[in-house]
């Protein structure tokens, strides 16, 4: 188990490096330099010039890639190239808000999304199955930012019950909580359409296995037959999704941030991408690969606990 | 479509949002929540790209201009000019300290201007700086300063925010975090913190007392904190300035009318010198024959675009200078040409182009096709529709290309556009020489326009410190600008600016659109 943990951290290196080439390459041949956005109409060609030798633009890509791989191994991904601020700094400052966001957001879409559909497809066909479903239709096609809108409109200007936008301070604090629940559920309740889809179609699929049938027949708990026979099942395919979304939160989510302004990466790397600030664009894929990796790997360890079947060597 | 369902929202919004609002009594407060859109590059202004409201309130300028275009005495109680305008000298004001505590004075002044020009610092308003051959400290409150030769948008370029002046204690003690952590002028406000992608707040200098005198007030302002708050999305913004959380915001003209009938906001419009234009690239085949340009010309009907793409909010302008601007001429507004479709086919004619049922074809067969660059952003898109349906009336066929901006700035310099619908905001004519003359076709020359005639004029335009000698060469440039047609200007726009209506007192900035609040007060 160590040994394959240990294997699967150690191909993290050739994932990287091809992330940051690829990256670095794409940066480069996609239109537009950060000089050229950066520039005032009234700028003169030497202002110009100046500005791109003081950036480092004037030197060829090799060196320009050559300078970057030898920051990024000691973890400095350098200065943005508009602002001139520590890259590292500015990404730690806005790693917290998005963190605490995903963690909202699944948790919401968790607790919604399992039990509709756990509850779909022990009563099938019935009225509980019809809503969950359609709850979960919405939920998937209701764009995000249009869903966010509502929750705005809704609980912030006509109940005043929610601030509309901005942060206040961490989520253990009741306050901070309070300003992450409305982007939590405009993110969250899309994913639990997705998860209460996936729930009840592996549920329904479980239920008529034999082994179900087993347990029925042996006279078990109902309770005890859905929980830890059919469920624990059913959540193996589940797991893949929750991670991947897990992995996607984290890489920042660009339109929920920008509705309800949070500083968070997604808003920080968009508004770079916008800019050419590459140092930026660079370290946040690269941080986006990274989790993804690990992502899949915490995955890849809980199918081995939730199925005692699968082993690792 | 998106965008009339989001009108409906927010009318719907501002129904029932009323019902619940009305009860809470809006308290007297000493501070002000204000939206913007995206965080400064820095608040160093000798450094950023543009400025906004927050480099305003922190950094004075030795000019200022005021919502009128005259030029008073800010941080410069007087000025002279020597030697046909190529020697300025100011005289500063005594009384003027740095937010940090540290004197103004002309040590101060030399110490900014070297570090604008300096190439290690990279300033991209160097060139706007003027040719400068010495700085010279005459006495602690006398600076003069000598060019190559005479600039005549100088008063203008100094009253710009890039010129601010910036405490030199301050830049020399925190280096590289200046502009970022900290940012020290002698303005009515200075920094306290900027949360970048949060907030930026500013408090009231309880010191000042250096106000121009177009003020009511020169002494320390009467709002004690101003938060600018960073909020990326206009509807977000728009709900805050609907439920009070926001005290001032812009108002993008698809939602001006909802707000006209909320009581707690008042829509404060105001001309902003701000030109929207058509330029067509004049170096690329066919585009270069000026008959083809003066075509499409022909079909513009300006005030059904600001109709129908701006809902009436700006004014239409067939001249490449706004009013207000020196050299604005409204004769020239007959020089422009009308709507005429019959003389635009006759132009293409002329041109050796045929129209059939499937659009225009020159001799080879090859058929002419418009194309139109601009931003990807809902106003200039449906400018570009509103506007392409005018052309279309040629029988042309017009395509419309919408580019994120980045890569719009980034490759009109390449030249491989038709035309490109885009807008610029300067209020000096000297700005004319970045966008037409062919100095600047690797750069801001987007239309890549070469005319000789019109390069010597804007050459000349630059150096005439005379007001009326320079009005008229401005008119002159104009003129072929117009006939020639590598711009096809359209309007200038109104900004709308919402505002709490428990504040009094709001002035608007030259060229319109920032507020100041030296005056401002809650009711």
């Amino acid at each position: 188990m160590h040994q394959y943990i240990l294997r699967r951290m150690f191909m993290l290196i050739p994932v990287v490096i091809g992330v940051s080439i690829l990256t670095f390459l794409m940066i480069h041949i996609a239109p537009g330099d950060p000089v050229s956005v950066m520039l005032p109409d009234h700028a003169t060609s030497q202002d110009a010039e100046l500005i791109r030798a003081r950036l480092g633009l004037d030197q060829p890509l090799p060196i320009q890639y050559y300078s970057f791989v030898r920051n990024a191994i000691q973890l400095d991904f350098g200065q943005s190239v508009q602002t001139g601020r520590r890259v590292s700094t500015e990404l730690f400052a806005r790693w917290p808000t998005t963190f605490q966001l995903t963690i909202v957001s699944l948790t919401i879409a968790i607790l919604t999304g399992i039990p509709l559909g756990i509850m779909a497809a022990l009563k099938r066909a019935s009225f509980t199955d019809h809503f969950s479903m359609v709850f979960a239709l919405l939920g998937f096609c209701l764009p995000n930012f249009f869903l966010a809108l509502l929750l705005q409109l809704l609980f912030g200007l006509q109940l005043g019950w929610l601030p509309m936008y901005g942060v206040s301070g961490p989520i253990w604090t009741g306050e901070g909580l309070k300003y992450l629940i409305l982007p939590g559920l405009s993110l969250g309740l899309s994913s639990a359409g997705v998860l209460a889809r996936m729930t009840r179609s592996n549920m329904l699929e479980v239920i008529q296995v034999d082994y179900i049938r087993t347990a029925r027949a042996k006279g078990l708990w109902e309770r005890r037959i859905i929980f830890k026979h059919a469920l624990k099942n059913a959540l193996i395919p589940i797991t893949t999704i929750v991670g991947v979304q897990f992995g996607f939160l984290l890489g920042g989510a660009f339109i929920t941030e920008t509705v309800f302004a949070l500083p968070g990466v997604g808003r920080y790397a968009v508004n770079a991408i916008f800019a050419r600030d590459f140092p930026i664009i660079q370290a946040v894929t690269l941080m986006m690969a990274l989790i993804f990796v690990l992502a899949n790997l915490g995955v890849d360890l809980l199918y081995a606990y939730l199925d005692p079947r699968i082993r690792y060597e | 479509m998106l965008k009339y369902f989001s009108v409906f929202i927010l009318a719907m919004g501002l129904v029932l949002g009323g019902l619940v609002l009305d009860a809470d009594a809006v308290q007297a407060k000493d501070y002000l929540n204000i939206a913007y859109g995206s965080d400064p590059v820095s608040l160093d202004v000798h450094v950023a790209p543009s400025t906004s409201h927050y480099h305003n309130h922190i950094y004075d300028t030795l000019v200022v201009r005021s919502g009128d275009g005259d030029y008073y005495p800010g941080l410069a109680s007087d000025w002279e000019f020597a030697d046909d305008g190529a020697v300025v000298t100011f005289y500063l004001r005594e009384d003027v300290w740095f937010h940090d505590g540290t004197k103004f004075n002309a040590d101060a002044v030399q110490f900014n201007f070297e570090r604008i020009l300096d190439p290690a610092v990279a300033s991209p308003h160097g060139g706007i700086a003027g040719p400068i051959t010495g700085i010279f400290v005459e006495d602690e409150y006398t600076i003069t300063i000598n060019y190559e030769e005479p600039v005549a948008a100088l008063l203008y370029n100094y009253s710009q925010t890039f010129f601010g002046m910036q405490s030199p204690a301050a830049i020399e003690k925190y280096k590289d975090e200046y502009g970022n952590e900290y940012a020290v002028g002698t303005g009515p406000y200075k920094l306290d913190v900027w949360n970048a992608g949060e907030e930026i707040v500013l408090v009231r200098n309880e010191d000042y007392s250096w106000g121009a005198d177009f003020y009511d007030n020169q002494g320390p302002a009467k709002i004690e904190r101003l938060v600018f708050q960073n909020m990326p999305d206009e509807m977000t913004t728009l709900l805050g300035l609907q439920g009070g959380s926001i005290d001032i915001a812009n108002i993008p003209t698809p939602y001006i009318e909802i707000f006209e009938e909320n009581p707690d906001v008042d829509v404060q419009l105001a001309p902003v010198g701000r030109v929207t234009y058509l330029g067509i690239n004049s170096s690329k085949e066919p585009w270069s024959d000026m008959r083809l340009r003066q075509a499409i010309a022909h079909t513009i009907d300006r005030e059904e675009i600001v109709q129908v793409a701006m809902n009436g909010y700006a004014v239409p302008n067939p001249t490449p200078l706004a009013p207000g601007v020196l050299g604005y001429d409204e004769d020239l507004h007959d020089v422009a040409a009308p709507q005429d479709i019959e003389a635009g086919k006759e132009l293409l004619r002329e041109a050796g182009y045929n129209e059939t049922d499937q659009g225009w074809f020159d001799e080879d067969g090859n058929e002419l096709i418009f194309n139109i660059w601009t931003y990807s952003t809902d106003e200039y898109s449906r400018l570009a529709e509103v506007t392409r349906e005018q052309i279309i009336k040629l029988g042309l066929t017009v395509t419309i290309e919408t580019l994120e901006s980045g890569t719009l700035l980034s490759r009109t310099p390449d030249g491989d556009h038709d035309s490109v619908l885009i807008a610029y905001g300067w209020s000096d004519p000297g700005i004319l020489n970045s966008f037409l003359h062919s100095d600047n076709l690797d750069r801001s020359n987007r239309v890549h326009y070469v005319n000789p005639d019109l390069d010597r004029l804007l050459d000349r335009g630059a150096v005439t410190v005379d007001p009326e000698e320079r009005a008229r060469i401005y008119h002159e440039a104009q003129k072929i600008i117009i006939e020639e047609a590598p711009w096809i200007p359209l309007f200038t726009v109104t900004n709308a600016l919402g505002v709490n209506t428990e504040l009094q007192g709001l002035r608007r900035g030259p060229g319109g659109a920032e507020p100041r609040f030296l005056d401002a007060y809650f009711d």
